[in-house]
């Protein structure tokens, strides 16, 4: 009876909802502001234990180095629950504070830790996401860039890219000497790891789509070879070294083969070395410089830039063979191409009035959208998430990691903020 | 000839002076009497005393008295014709006299009847001028009382009318400022939409910027749209949100939908009757 009453209240007011006159009001403008969040601090269980990291402070930097959140202060919080059930929605909302995140952190008997997290959508009053995770202490670090990218992606709908890897050569003169090093790092900046050292160049590191080896050049034969080094074990190999140049590699989407430019056939032109066999295909075949191949994600074409035209521009071809296409038109300069994750845009280097400047060419209609205005930019690539891309940039410390968001709106600070740095490249998502 | 003409002269003259008597008395008789007169005896004595040869004397006494007869006869007869005329005018004066005697009694008749006319009239005159003095006084009294009465009639009429008058003006006056009640109701109703609208058009605008100012479209992609139903409780907040079309993107509409959130409560009138009209909202988010 009384579910019956409620059911004919219901529809009254259903009915009385529908019979009103509704007044229209179309929204078409909007801001693109950083979304607001909070990151309260995760609980630490152990009492008489100092927490071994500061999760919250790893997010919470995560988060708004992407240009995407702001990050409420810490001394703002209203509270700091670690329960759902005690959270106070309405003193949340009154600060217009949309999303929290919530978490405990325990140690567990075995010298392991817990994580357990919940994203909250205040609004709604509901969970967005929830995760419980036991993991030894040296991946605690790791385990806070996948609750940034688990918040990320919740609430931009795009793929976190806080838990990858950044690969960069920095060029440092210690008294008379030059040390060029080949670094890895955690997208933060956190994590550095030294791959190799080399008093002579190294040059154009790349990702092997498991994001275990990379390919790189170094001179240090005083010719340039292409090595592949295992980033874990530290295994290195040399799998190019012919006569004149070893430049360019970049792997296959299915990590099977890898493209380069090489000179020994007398010109410079993209080949395909198949890492299985050791055999080698040339690809391109052109008078004028042919170079910096990359590989499409499905796998099926190359980019690279050629100065056949006259000026250096960007070319795709089959890897199978044929013709190349050129697909820049705009400017006198496109150089350095690398295909978006999706493939439907190609980041690369356009030089503007004298100064080098990251850029996407859309495939789909050819137009070239600048993302940079500075002076001199170099080496861009798309993190996995496509979303930023991260370049070099000269800078008062010389070269400097930078990111932008692909259409442009966002720059990102990147963690990393050693000087000399250059040729940057964004690794894979970490399987 | 002589003799006859003697005898015819005695007896002519014996006519004539028999005639002349005859005649006075006729004509005194017809003069002074206007009686009937009877017949003149006839005057023998005066024929005997004249005779004649006897046989002669009688034959002609027989025939003088033959002739004489004859002549009274005729003289009878003549007379008898004058006496019947005499008497036809006798009866015809005597009816001429009735006659004018009768006129002259009619005319005595008339007049009298004329001066009983006259006179009656004079008393019917002086009684009707009595009467019509009298009347004329009633009248004047009734005029006077009529005028009066009609004077007080007037005056109630006036004031009835003037009652009515102001009955009737009282109740076109409603009816006026009725219709003008009306029509200012009218006017004021218009006016008030339209006040209404003006006041909504603003609220409107208002509630669009404080969304779109909350509708945050970072890393959303583009050409999506979606439509969300709101309503609010005086004072603007909003309680109850419902995604009506879904843009198909979860995160869209979420964000749309948070919009409304963070710009709750929505600027809205404070007069109920206006804010009652934009109490529910359909929002169209198409960036």
């Amino acid at each position: 009876m009384k579910v019956l009453f409620k059911i004919i209240i219901c529809s009254l007011l259903l009915v009385s909802l529908q019979a009103q006159a509704v007044l229209d009001i179309k929204i078409t403008q909007g801001i693109e502001q950083a979304l607001p969040v909070a990151i309260v601090p995760f609980a630490w269980m152990q009492a008489g234990k100092v927490a071994p990291l500061d999760l919250t402070e790893i997010i919470s930097n995560d988060l708004e180095r992407s240009g995407h959140f702001d990050v409420m202060d810490q001394q703002d919080l209203p509270q700091q629950p670690s329960e759902f059930d005690n959270i106070n929605f309405g003193d949340w909302r009154k600060l217009g504070m949309e999303n929290i995140l919530i978490g405990k952190l325990n140690l567990t008997d075995s010298g392991d830790y817990k994580v357990t997290f919940k994203l909250v959508d205040v609004y709604r009053g509901i969970e967005i996401a929830s995760l419980g995770k036991i993991v030894k202490p040296n991946h605690l670090r790791r385990v806070a860039h996948q609750i940034s990218d688990l918040i990320f992606n919740k609430l931009t709908g795009i793929p976190g890219a806080f838990d990858t890897r950044v690969a960069y050569i920095t060029v440092k003169k210690n008294k008379n000497k030059t040390i060029h090093t080949l670094n890895i790092a955690d997208a933060d900046g956190h994590n550095i790891k030294r791959l190799l050292e080399s008093p002579e160049p190294l040059l154009s590191p790349s990702w092997s789509p498991d994001g275990r080896k990379i390919a790189y050049v170094s001179f240090e034969n005083k010719n340039s070879a292409i090595y592949i080094q295992n980033v874990i074990t530290g295994h290195r190999k040399r799998v190019s070294a012919f006569e004149g140049i070893n430049s360019s590699p970049s792997w296959s989407p299915d990590g099977t083969k890898l493209a380069m430019t090489l000179s020994k056939d007398g010109n410079t032109e993209i080949y395909i070395l198949d890492l299985n066999n050791n055999s080698l295909k040339r690809i391109t075949r052109h008078g004028g410089i042919d170079t910096e191949p990359n590989w499409s994600p499905d796998g099926s074409k190359l980019a690279f830039t050629s100065d056949r035209s006259g000026g250096p521009q960007i070319y795709e071809i089959n890897v199978a063979g044929g013709k190349p296409k050129r697909i820049s038109f705009e400017g006198k300069y496109n150089a350095r191409p690398v295909y978006s994750p999706d493939g439907k845009v190609i980041t690369l280097i356009h030089a503007q009035s004298g100064s080098y400047r990251i850029a996407t060419l859309d495939l789909g209609n050819g137009y070239i959208n600048v993302l940079t205005d500075s002076r001199l930019d170099e080496s861009p690539s798309f993190a996995p998430n496509g979303g930023m891309i991260i370049y070099a940039t000269t800078g008062v410390r010389g070269g400097q990691l930078a990111a932008v968001s692909a259409d442009g709106r966002i720059h990102q600070r990147l963690g990393i903020q050693e000087g000399g740095v250059r040729e940057p490249v964004w690794g894979p998502f970490l399987k | 000839m002589r003799n006859n003409w003697l005898l015819s002269s005695g007896s002519f003259l014996l006519s004539i002076i028999l005639h002349v008597i005859l005649g006075i008395v006729l004509a005194f008789s017809f003069k002074f009497t206007s009686e009937p007169t009877p017949p003149p005896i006839p005057d023998i004595p005066i024929i005997q005393a004249t005779v004649i040869d006897k046989k002669e004397v009688d034959k002609e006494l027989k025939r003088i008295k033959e002739k004489k007869q004859k002549k009274i006869d005729d003289e009878l007869k003549r007379k008898k014709d004058l006496e019947k005329k005499k008497q036809k005018k006798r009866d015809d004066i005597k009816k001429k006299k009735a006659a004018a005697k009768k006129k002259i009694e009619d005319e005595k008749i008339r007049l009298k009847k004329l001066e009983q006319e006259k006179k009656e009239k004079k008393e019917l005159e002086k009684k009707k001028k009595l009467e019509e003095e009298e009347k004329k006084k009633r009248d004047a009294e009734n005029k006077k009382k009529d005028e009066q009465q009609k004077i007080l009639d007037e005056e109630k009429r006036k004031a009835k009318e003037e009652a009515d008058r102001l009955v009737r003006e009282k109740a076109i006056n409603d009816a006026i400022q009725q219709e003008i009640d009306d029509e200012i109701e009218a006017v004021k109703k218009a006016e008030q939409l339209k006040r209404d609208f003006s006041i909504i058009a603003r609220f409107q605008q208002r509630i669009r910027r404080q969304l779109e100012s909350k509708f945050n479209k970072i890393g959303l992609d583009p050409g999506l749209s979606c439509v969300i139903l709101i309503r609010m409780i005086e004072g603007g907040k909003v309680v109850e949100t419902s995604i009506a079309k879904s843009s198909g993107n979860a995160l869209f509409d979420q964000r749309a939908e948070n919009a409304v959130y963070l710009a709750s409560p929505l600027p809205v009138p404070e007069e109920i009757r206006v804010f009652e009209k934009m109490r529910s909202i359909r929002f169209t988010f198409e960036p």
